[in-house]
């Protein structure tokens, strides 16, 4: 019965457009589905994705608010809510392991010690309570059980001082720290146990811009030191182009164009992913007006059948609104999910000729 | 922190001096001559003027507010009855053990089941257990006490005959009072801690405890809990603090010779200075728990002290 | 080759704002419908005030009339609660004196909520030294545990309706304003207030139609809440002898009558203690709801 299920998700993935990667991959999400009840409402927050990322590689996920990216990362970790929130079908391959099915005490080993994760707001994801030494030697000890509390306290005070916080505040509490301060520590915890990969959810979009570039170099100089590999969850194409070497956009909570930066950069071919690119500002087409994607998210409760972008797409036509939507590849390790790649590719020229 | 203390103990005293100042000004507005109310309307205009300065109510308002502060706070007496020749400070002296007693064991039990009951329910939310808790606790905590007294009365004392209904002497006599305080302060103290702990289970940070690999048991029981009790803890001083005045109609409905009964006589016969006794007691008796409770909470919650710090500091800069 | 589709990019942004406000009020309305609880409890609600509205249609005698003949009566198909110490019908008396305590608990709660919203609106809105001067002031009344201000205006004015409702409401008056200037303080500060502010607009003005709208909604979830805590206060009040007083048939008054004859005639005091416990409840059960449709994210 498990098997025949187990060929079934496999037979699927091969219609899929990430097949042809093996599962000894470092970290390989397929067809991850991940839903909110509440009351008889279902939210569909992710929808089926698919991607992977090589060890040592970073991948960035690009999206507005509210389209199901967090959700992700915390699908990978399995802190989920306990209640109203499941992950629905998908595997979720790390190490040659399936953590959909890892068993509740192995995953408390991985998490923190391999995979850890760095909250969007730090203001709230430290505990106001408590001491940040104690905050951060007490991840230490949990996952180096043979050592001592001071063993850890040194620890904890070496990594501190490495992101830039001297041993004078070490024992102040979270309030008494700016936002970007708190951010170093966040990033100091996250990185404590050498873990291998980084789940960094919005990491910067609660801080001051000047703040901003410092907190993201001292994250990709640490993976640099360490080797950490990282998933980056952000809806800033700045960031992405800074810190990434893959990019998955993420609409309605379907993965609808994956590439490299390069190729993404170079020839965004989703009509979303060109509304993303209008919408930042440039520094050589002068006086050219920002244009934002039109209209708001789909309610995720009661999303579009067919594209979930159609509603808000400016080439769509009849057939988007209706059954599944092919992916394409583009070349190499391009794909896009639409109807009309080559219909809006034309009208992009013809844009650009005018 | 010693200056937290120092500054909150400096502004309980004005505080106490205030209420005194606000409940003696409010009965002193009470209608009625007690002379003629005591001598009864065959005395004549001259003993009822004799009578009236013997209590001392003939003098002026200020004077009298003066003797009176003066002595509560330099001879610590409350004054003396209308009616009856005793002292109050002694008759609370006498009362208050009995008050304390079914009130503090009441809600101390409360507590200790009440706070389990509500972490218990918000670990397992929207379990059946969560559930049972929810709709018994706002039953509980919804129905006055006397409600349930009266009822208490006639199944368990006059159908059932278990336990006595009306005065005290043996455990048996305790059991019904305190059951009825002890049902309220349980309602409402597992509907808090449960609201409490929800609200910090759903944070940020604990998220992060368990994102960083604490196991659920000690996510929730080493780090939400701690802070979910803070705000439990004012709660908790508030419910002390009121203990003693909470007891009112039951000790009346169980014929309790404790403080209640005290001012609920006093009530029927308007004999003011009784009742003002009585309230400025509880009242100095609220100040002061809820002083304890603060310097509690700064201890507890680092974030307060904080917020002393930044507003002194605010004030100096100001100043300067 | 494809056709282009506009997007509907939605009306005017004034069209959008209201269809808003009407959808939240649609969907608190939605929310609670749905609360079977709640429901219930607000059913029971209309109903008692029903009863208490239209008693003299329901109650089969007159409150007062009294009937040597037949006092002290065990309930029958006459005196379905039986009679009293004076042969008054039980049930007539609890009918009618829904009037009082329904009346007297609904009423003491508004005031008090009035009164709540207007210190703490001037106290949340001006700050400052009025700010402080107001909440030293609230510190210093909040000292007084509730009932006992209560009994003290009680005993101060004397019983009475009036007196009563006066009694109840002042002691809410505070946490009302309270609640509701720590809620102002965190919009009096925000972009549409300012804007308000530098329309010239008056500051009652802006209090009433930009600050308050936005502030007020857990006030509004308390005082309803509230009529309980007022009811049952009122007939704790006339149980000790203040409040409103026999032969008023007030059910707190009916319960401390009741007691005397608690041992041979418990009818006398099963009656007004279900009819309170039932009123309370009901108006938890709805509060309860309401609160968990206007804000679901306050809800378990």
């Amino acid at each position: 019965m498990k098997e025949k299920e187990f060929e079934k998700k496999h037979d699927h993935r091969e219609h899929h457009h990430h097949d042809g990667h093996r599962d000894g991959e470092f970290l390989s999400v397929k067809d991850l589905t991940v839903e909110y009840t509440s009351g008889k409402q279902v939210v569909h927050a992710v929808n089926g994705i698919s991607f992977d990322i090589k060890r040592g590689h970073s991948l960035g996920i690009v999206g507005e608010s509210g389209c199901g990216k967090s959700t992700v990362a915390k699908a990978i970790l399995r802190i989920l809510p306990d209640h109203g929130a499941r992950i629905a079908g998908g595997e979720i391959w790390y190490k040659g392991r399936d953590l959909v099915s890892e068993p509740e005490k192995r995953m408390e080993h991985i998490r923190g010690a391999e995979i850890s994760m760095i909250f969007q707001d730090p203001m709230t994801a430290l505990n106001p309570v408590k001491k940040i030494i104690d905050q951060i030697s007490s991840v230490i000890r949990l996952h180096n059980p043979g050592m001592t509390k001071k063993e850890a306290e040194e620890q904890g005070i070496k990594m501190l001082r490495r992101v830039g916080i001297g041993e004078d505040r070490v024992r102040d509490y979270p309030h008494q720290f700016s936002g970007g301060m708190q951010q170093r520590v966040e990033v100091a915890i996250g990185l404590s146990c050498n873990p291998d990969l980084l789940l960094a959810d919005e990491p910067t979009t609660a801080l001051d811009v000047t703040i901003q570039a410092q907190v993201l170099d001292l994250i990709r100089d640490l993976m640099r030191e360490k080797g950490t590999t990282l998933l980056l969850i952000t809806h800033n194409l700045g960031i992405v182009a800074e810190m990434c070497d893959d990019v998955a956009v993420f609409y309605g909570g379907e993965i609808v164009e994956y590439g490299s930066k390069r190729e993404i950069f170079k020839n965004p071919s989703h009509p979303y992913t060109i509304g993303l690119f209008g919408a930042v500002p440039s520094l050589t087409g002068e006086g050219e007006r920002l244009k934002p994607v039109e209209g708001i998210m789909p309610d995720p409760s009661d999303l579009p059948l067919g594209c979930k972008f159609h509603t808000r797409c400016p080439y769509a036509t009849e057939a988007c609104s209706e059954g599944e939507v092919p992916v394409v590849q583009l070349g190499g390790t391009h794909y896009c999910q639409c109807h009309n790649i080559e219909a809006v590719k034309a009208a992009q020229e013809k844009e650009a000729a005018k | 922190m010693a200056r937290y203390i120092l500054r909150r103990i400096l502004i309980t005293i004005p505080t106490i001096l205030c209420v005194t100042i606000l409940v003696f000004s409010l009965l002193y507005i009470t209608p009625g001559d007690p002379a003629e109310m005591i001598l009864g309307s065959s005395a004549t205009e001259e003993e009822l003027a004799s009578y009236r300065e013997f209590l001392g109510v003939d003098r002026p308002y200020l004077v009298q507010l003066g003797d009176y502060l003066y002595r509560l706070f330099i001879k610590f007496d409350l004054g003396d009855s209308w009616l009856y020749a005793s002292r109050i400070t002694d008759e609370i002296k006498n009362r208050l053990p009995i008050t304390f007693a079914i009130s503090m064991y009441s809600i101390l039990i409360a507590v200790a089941t009440g706070i389990p009951m509500g972490v218990y329910a918000a670990v397992k939310q929207n379990g059946a257990f969560d559930k049972f808790v929810l709709v018994t606790t706002s039953v509980l905590h919804a129905v006055p006490n006397y409600v349930f007294a009266m009822i208490f009365i006639m199944v368990f004392s006059l159908q059932l005959n278990w336990f006595p209904a009306y005065g005290i002497g043996s455990l048996k006599h305790y059991v019904l009072p305190c059951m009825c305080i002890f049902i309220s302060n349980f309602g409402s103290m597992a509907r808090s801690m449960r609201t409490s702990m929800l609200e910090v289970i759903r944070s940020d940070y604990v998220m992060a405890a368990r994102a960083q690999g604490f196991s659920r048991n000690v996510v929730y029981f080493l780090h939400a809990l701690p802070n979910a009790m803070i705000p439990i803890v004012t709660q908790l001083g508030g419910r002390f603090a009121g203990a003693l005045g909470g007891t009112l109609i039951l000790e009346t409905i169980f014929s309790i010779p404790g403080m209640g009964l005290y001012v609920q006589g006093a009530i029927s016969k308007r004999d003011v200075p009784v009742i003002l006794g009585n309230v400025v007691f509880m009242s100095i008796w609220f100040c002061l728990i809820m002083l304890l409770v603060d310097i509690l909470y700064a201890a507890l919650d680092p974030r307060i002290k904080a917020q002393y710090i930044a507003q002194s500091a605010g004030k100096r800069r100001k100043r300067s | 080759m494809t056709e282009l589709k506009k997007v509907p990019t939605g009306g005017k942004p004034e069209a959008g704002v209201r269809e808003k406000k009407e959808t939240q009020l649609s969907m608190i309305l939605h929310r609670l419908m749905k609360n079977k609880l709640a429901l219930t409890g607000g059913i029971i609600f209309l109903c008692l005030c029903l009863i208490s509205l239209f008693a003299p249609l329901i109650a089969p005698y007159d409150w007062s009339a009294v009937d040597p003949v037949h006092k002290l009566m065990h309930p029958s198909a006459q005196h379905i609660f039986g009679t009293d110490q004076f042969g008054r019908d039980i049930f007539s008396r609890i009918v009618y004196g829904g009037r009082y305590s329904l009346t007297l608990g609904v009423a003491s709660t508004l005031f008090s909520t009035l009164l709540g919203v207007v210190v703490g609106s001037i106290a949340g809105y001006f700050g400052g030294a009025v700010d402080r001067l107001i909440m030293r002031f609230i510190d210093m009344i909040q000292c007084v545990p509730g009932m006992l201000l209560t009994i003290c205006i009680s005993v101060a004015l004397g019983s009475g309706i009036v007196n009563t409702v006066i009694a109840m409401s002042f002691g809410g008056i505070w946490g009302t304003a309270r609640m509701l200037r720590g809620q102002i303080l965190t919009v009096r500060t925000s972009e549409y207030v300012e804007a308000a502010k530098a329309t010239n607009n008056s500051s009652f003005r802006t209090i009433v139609k930009y600050v308050l709208p936005n502030s007020i909604q857990q006030t509004v979830i308390s005082a309803c809440m509230g009529i309980g805590g007022a009811i049952s206060g009122i007939s704790g009040l006339s149980f000790l002898g203040l409040g409103v007083q026999p032969p008023l048939p007030e059910w707190g008054a009916m319960l401390s009558d009741g007691r005397n004859y608690l041992r041979y005639y418990p009818n006398m005091l099963w009656a007004p203690c279900i009819v309170i416990a039932l009123t309370i409840l009901s108006i938890s059960f709805f509060g309860d709801g309401l609160r968990d449709a206007m804000d679901p994210r306050m809800k378990d």
